[in-house]
């Protein structure tokens, strides 16, 4: 087949996929909430491109933008401990050790968007990769994948990823030989098990090179690489491990649904292996959940990150986070009386975190709403 | 299957355990009070072999969990277990309050927002919905504090109860026996009506924070659920019957609508404890949620863990019990 | 279209304002079902017929409004627009008056609530006073029973006496005849509330403590004895005192007490002896797991009212569930809908449509979803209550294979409009309407080639004005396309809209 017809073919595929995309823009347009979330995000996303605009990082830092500055004569004046509030100079004061504000939140935005994002992808891509395998072959793979995501599932989000962070090694000596071992292990295992036609093969015998591979280096001269590990990375980490199994279940159970549909049965009457099975019929039928989901999820997310941060599980004092500057000022605020003296302290990063989950929600709101009709249309 | 996952759950937590240097896991078998430290880190060392390979280990650490030893937490100079008994009922006392009207307001709010649909309630519950849910829990009570707190002085700062009471319980002349340990029920059962006055007041803040924002989400899924059952066609029959509008919708929709929300507010209700960690930490509420604040402070592991697995327990609880009224609500799971 | 129908739907029009634009479903619909008929409502997806029958019970989901036309209901010379009805009136007819059953059973069947809680519902709401008295009622029956049945005991008992001499016989006779009278008594006068509340006091005690109940009466009526008889002797010796004009005064006021005390032990005496013929038992009482047992008769421990109508309610339910045919109708009732096979949920659901005696019952499509097998034992069931309960049956179906089986009569639906409508016969022998003449003639026969409608059925969102199956048609003439032709009359009673038969 010529690249052309190829082509060709493509679009004609697309086209009744693009018509119902386009519908659902129409829909969301005619929405106000949604259109009022886009604009929240689409703010959002300009503060976080014109974040060197706004607010350019200060020569003392070495162009590093990712340290807040200090004001130094006010550490000098006041000390340490007193959280100034707005003025022309620091626009929405400075916290606990002096930090300014302004800075620490049009900075934050990228961390937020660095968080959100990070995530909930690699979480999703995960989760949907091991919950369509679970459903797809079912039986005992399914049975063990869906204890492991019930076990993850069985503690509270905010708890597990606290204690995973916690535990987290500074370095992990990544032991690159270990490493390929296991994940070429586990393919042909799966392959083995799975696939006994001449693609199954193929895998086996890949992914079983890679293991010999791996076998000889790990016995005579693994391959080790030392990584360091920062603190908002464990908090990535931990999130992303608590995250993904609620990808995993959703996926699995609309899979599961999708599955005996008839034009699966088609699908695979007519030869198709199972990757594009899955990836042409099941997947693009059972995958709009998941993105309203993913939608909400960044928000929800960029709460609970901000949660860990305020608990004192998260990036460095100085490191500019929304969660961070309302923690730097913790002990101030829970005094008491200063509470009302130093509103700012967490009323402006608050309002910014709130107003950065609100646009996800209304976004993840609109997308359901306009998601739903179709399905129910189907 | 339960039994596999509270046997995985042990297992992760146990993992979780092994990551950390062995002085440290020491003090999880540490037994009784100790008043040497490091002394009792090296007898635990040598008693409970903590140097003897993995499965070894795990065997050790788990039957002497079983036993009740949770270990020895740094930040109270207790045992974790004696900790945990004496902080619970703050927590407890917060989650009293918020567990029903969380459950309440939602499933009514819910209801009503799907019956008047887009009438003022409905815009009303949609916007505090997606406000509330949407806001960091923190903020929420810190806004409050300063609000109702710092500004109109209606409500205190924090704390579970005013400092004179505390006082007053622990003075022996008073005879304030602590029956259940929960101050808010020991005050009416001491004939100290004021005390539970007092920690009601006290209670209020923490509770509309936690409220707030859970009740969001189960207004949510309550009214979608509503409406997604009014359109079902057994309403159609039951209004063809001439049933009245309010028996078609109390009666046909809601019991049906409530069973997605059901697996929900379990979970919710569950969930309360980890929100209150933050909660109880902004009203310095002296709760559980607190303590493992303090306890991530000094890396008080032997807490941190116990605690990890005690929320575990609950939410697996917690979904037991909500499966056991899923076959109450919904008989055809009954069979299963 | 007379006075013999039951409802009659006059220019129906009914719009359904949806995101893709205004679909008019309904374009002037004329329908007339008569007094005790099977109306077959016949026509392809799409054309209306669901619409039409929610129209007429005014449940017509939104978007959809109902713009114009007139639904007449008649009863017994009485006539009302539907259309035109309060909310709760027209609540007051939905299940009483019409009913309706549809597709696909199980789906339109709460999942939570079992079959009894269903359909009793649909009774409770209309047929409430009904059962509370039939319930009372079946009391009374049994009360008269018992007491019936001790007096037939207390004669079998004289019957068994051999009387020796004339004047043993003749006391024999008159006390028979006294049984015999106040058995016939018995059959006329129903127990009075006090009888039965007294009689369930009776009860709850005999349940628990017979022997002790049957002290305390032996106490009280011999303490009311005691009194009475004290209350005479005083009276008879006031009445021999005499004495001087005060003395008679102060003895008259004597007198007067005593007489209201008498009145009052009298009438107390009276009360108590009212239980006289259920103490037969006393102290022998046999009990029976909660019941109780007083001369033939058993009676249920605890007499309660509210659950006596509990009971009347689920002997209503079985009997209804029984005359549609369902075997062990009273497991049935208590199985939930997912437990119940399609034909069998078809039975509940038609069940519960019948069980307040409707005068009109619309049929959805209810054989659509069931086998070829059930779907016949559905009819047969239909055709039976038909002819059992009297009701007209408004039958929609696009299966004319049912229609020429069953139906009485048929109206032909195509785009929104009622395109005609005639005797069952004369509708196949005779089509009019291009539209039924082309649906005849498609039905395939053996060694006859396809014959199909050229053409798709036409979207409702922007109709074709004029007569809207004019693309379709062969006889299509230059006014059919601009002119939308009137349902008339055009043979005795076949009424056809269509240009060729001066539809203009």
């Amino acid at each position: 087949m010529s690249l052309t017809s190829r082509w060709e073919d493509f679009k004609t595929g697309m086209r009744p996929r693009l018509s119902e995309w386009r519908f659902m823009l129409k829909r969301m347009r005619q929405s106000n909430l949604a259109m009022a979330g886009l604009i929240i995000i689409l703010c959002f996303i300009g503060i976080a491109c014109l974040a060197p605009v706004l607010a350019p990082p200060p020569a003392s830092n070495r162009g590093d933008p990712w340290i807040i500055p200090q004001d130094q004569t006010y550490l000098k004046m006041i000390g340490p401990n007193v959280p100034t509030p707005p003025t022309v100079q620091h626009v929405f004061g400075t916290t606990y050790y002096q930090y300014d504000i302004y800075y620490g939140c049009i900075w934050g935005t990228i961390t937020a968007f660095r968080v959100g994002l990070t995530v909930v992808g690699i979480s999703l891509i995960a989760g949907v990769i091991i919950g369509t395998i679970a459903a797809f072959y079912g039986g005992v793979i399914d049975e063990i994948l869906m204890r492991f995501t019930d076990i993850i599932l069985a503690f509270p989000g905010l708890v597990l990823s606290m204690a995973i962070v916690l535990a987290f090694p500074e370095a992990i000596p990544l032991n690159l030989s270990e490493l390929f071992l296991g994940i070429s292990a586990f393919f042909v295992l799966i392959f083995l098990g799975l696939k006994r036609d001449r693609t199954g093969a193929i895998w086996v015998a890949g992914f079983s090179v890679i293991l010999v591979f791996s076998v000889l280096t790990y016995l005579y001269h693994p391959l080790i690489l030392a990584l360091n590990i920062g603190k908002l990375d464990k908090v990535l980490i931990a999130l992303t491990l608590v995250s993904w199994p609620s990808y995993a279940r959703l996926i699995r159970g609309e899979v599961l649904r999708v599955k005996n549909e008839d034009f699966v049965e088609a699908s695979k009457a007519s030869g198709s292996s199972d990757f594009r099975t899955i990836t042409r019929h099941i997947l693009p039928n059972s995958i709009y959940p998941v993105f309203i989901v993913a939608t909400l999820d960044i928000g929800s997310v960029i709460l609970t990150a901000a949660a860990l941060a305020f608990i004192g599980i998260g990036s460095p004092p100085y490191f500019p986070d929304w969660g961070q500057i309302v923690s730097n000022s913790e002990s101030v605020i829970t005094n008491g009386v200063a509470i009302v003296h130093n509103f700012y302290t967490f009323f402006i990063p608050g309002m910014f975190i709130a107003m950065f989950v609100v646009g996800w929600n209304l976004l993840g709101d609109a997308l359901r709403d306009v998601l739903d009709p179709m399905l129910r249309r189907r | 299957m339960l039994v596999f996952v509270l046997v995985g759950v042990t297992i992760l937590v146990f993992i979780v355990t092994m990551l950390f240097p062995i002085d440290t896991r020491a003090l999880l078998y540490v037994h009784g009070n100790i008043h040497d430290v490091p002394k009792a880190i090296a007898d635990a060392i040598v008693k409970y072999n903590l140097k003897a390979p993995f499965y070894v280990q795990y065997w050790g650490w788990l039957s002497q969990l079983l036993h009740g030893n949770l270990g020895w937490s740094i930040t109270s100079n207790q045992m974790v277990i004696t900790s945990i008994a004496t902080k619970w009922p703050y927590t407890f006392e917060i989650v009293l309050f918020a567990a029903p009207l969380i459950i309440f307001i939602g499933i009514y709010l819910g209801v009503q927002s799907a019956i008047h649909r887009n009438g003022p309630i409905d815009q009303v519950s949609r916007l505090l919905s997606i406000v509330g849910w949407s806001l960091p829990s923190f903020f929420v009570g810190l806004l409050l504090l300063a609000v109702f707190a710092g500004v109109l002085h209606w409500f205190p700062y924090g704390g579970s109860m005013t400092m004179s009471w505390t006082t007053f319980m622990g003075n022996p002349k008073n005879h304030f026996v602590h029956y259940t340990g929960v101050d808010l029920i020991d005050g009416l059962l001491n004939g100290r009506p004021a005390l539970t006055l007092d920690v009601i007041w006290h209670c209020v803040l923490p509770v509309i924070t936690v409220v707030t924002i859970d009740v969001a989400l189960l207004i949510r899924v309550m009214r979608s659920s509503m409406l997604e059952t009014m359109s079902k066609p057994y309403i159609t029959t039951a209004r063809a019957k001439g049933l009245s509008n309010k028996v078609v919708i109390y009666k046909h929709a809601r019991r049906n609508a409530l069973i997605p929300v059901a697996t929900l507010s379990g979970m919710l209700v569950a969930g309360l404890l980890t929100g209150l960690i933050i909660t109880e930490t902004v009203f310095g509420f002296g709760g559980l949620g607190q303590q493992v604040v303090r306890a991530i402070e000094n890396l008080d592991i032997p807490f941190i863990m116990a605690y990890t697995v005690l929320t575990a327990l609950l939410f697996v609880i917690a979904n037991l019990i909500v499966d056991i009224m899923y076959a109450y609500i919904d008989p055809r799971i009954r069979l299963d | 279209m007379s006075q013999g129908d039951i409802v009659e739907v006059k220019d129906l029009e009914v719009k359904f304002y949806t995101y893709s634009g205004v679909v008019e479903a309904l374009d002037g619909v004329n329908l007339f079902v008569r007094e005790g008929e099977i109306l077959g409502l016949v026509g392809e997806t799409g054309s209306g017929k669901s619409v039409t029958s929610l129209a007429i019970m005014r449940l017509v989901p939104p978007p959809g409004i109902i713009e114009g036309g007139r639904i007449i209901l008649r009863d017994s010379g009485k006539q009302q627009d539907t259309l035109t009805m309060s909310e709760s009136s027209i609540r007051q007819i939905r299940g009483k008056d019409i009913a309706m059953i549809f597709q696909e059973p199980r789906a339109y069947l709460n999942p939570v609530y079992s079959v009894e809680n269903q359909i009793s519902e649909v009774m409770l709401v209309h047929r409430k006073e009904e059962l509370y008295e039939n319930s009372v009622a079946s009391v009374q029956m049994r009360i008269i029973d018992g007491r019936k049945a001790v007096l037939e005991k207390q004669k079998a008992q004289l019957d068994k006496e051999k009387p020796e001499g004339e004047k043993e016989k003749a006391e024999l006779a008159k006390r028979r005849e006294a049984i015999e009278k106040k058995l016939g008594q018995q059959t006329t006068k129903p127990p009075s509330n006090n009888e039965i509340a007294s009689y369930r006091r009776l009860l709850r005690a005999e349940r628990y403590w017979p022997a002790e109940r049957a002290r305390q009466y032996q106490k009280k009526k011999a303490k009311l004895e005691k009194l009475r008889a004290d209350v005479q002797k005083q009276k008879t010796a006031l009445e021999q005192k005499k004495g001087t004009e005060g003395q008679m005064a102060k003895i008259n006021k004597q007198k007067r007490a005593l007489m209201t005390w008498s009145a009052h032990y009298d009438r107390q005496y009276a009360e108590l002896m009212k239980l006289e013929p259920y103490q037969f038992n006393l102290g022998r009482g046999a009990r029976i797991k909660g019941a109780i047992r007083v001369g033939a008769i058993r009676f249920p421990a605890r007499f309660n009212r509210k659950r006596q109508f509990k009971a009347e309610v689920q002997k209503e339910v079985v009997k209804v569930l029984k005359s549609v045919e369902i075997p062990d109708p009273e497991r049935v009732s208590r199985m939930y809908p997912h437990e119940l096979s399609g034909g069998m949920a078809q039975r509940v659901v038609i069940a519960m449509a019948l069980a307040c005696n409707p005068r009109l019952l619309i049929a959805d499509e209810p054989t659509t979803n069931l086998d070829v097998t059930v779907q016949a034992q559905i009819l047969n069931l239909v055709k039976t209550l038909k002819k059992n309960l009297g009701s007209a049956i408004l039958y929609i179906t696009h299966d004319l294979g049912v229609v020429a089986q069953s139906c009485d009569r048929v109206s032909v639906m195509y785009a929104g409009n009622v395109v005609e409508t005639a005797d069952v016969f004369e509708t196949f022998s005779n089509p009019l309407h291009p539209y039924t003449r082309a649906l005849l003639e498609s039905i395939p026969r053996p060694g006859e080639p396809f014959k199909s409608i050229p053409g798709i059925v036409p979207s409702l969102i922007n109709p074709l004005k004029g007569c809207r199956f004019h693309d379709r048609c062969s006889y299509a003439q230059e006014q059919c396309l601009t002119m939308k032709p009137k349902f008339l009359e055009v043979k005795p009673d076949h009424y056809v809209a269509c240009h060729l038969y001066g539809g203009s």
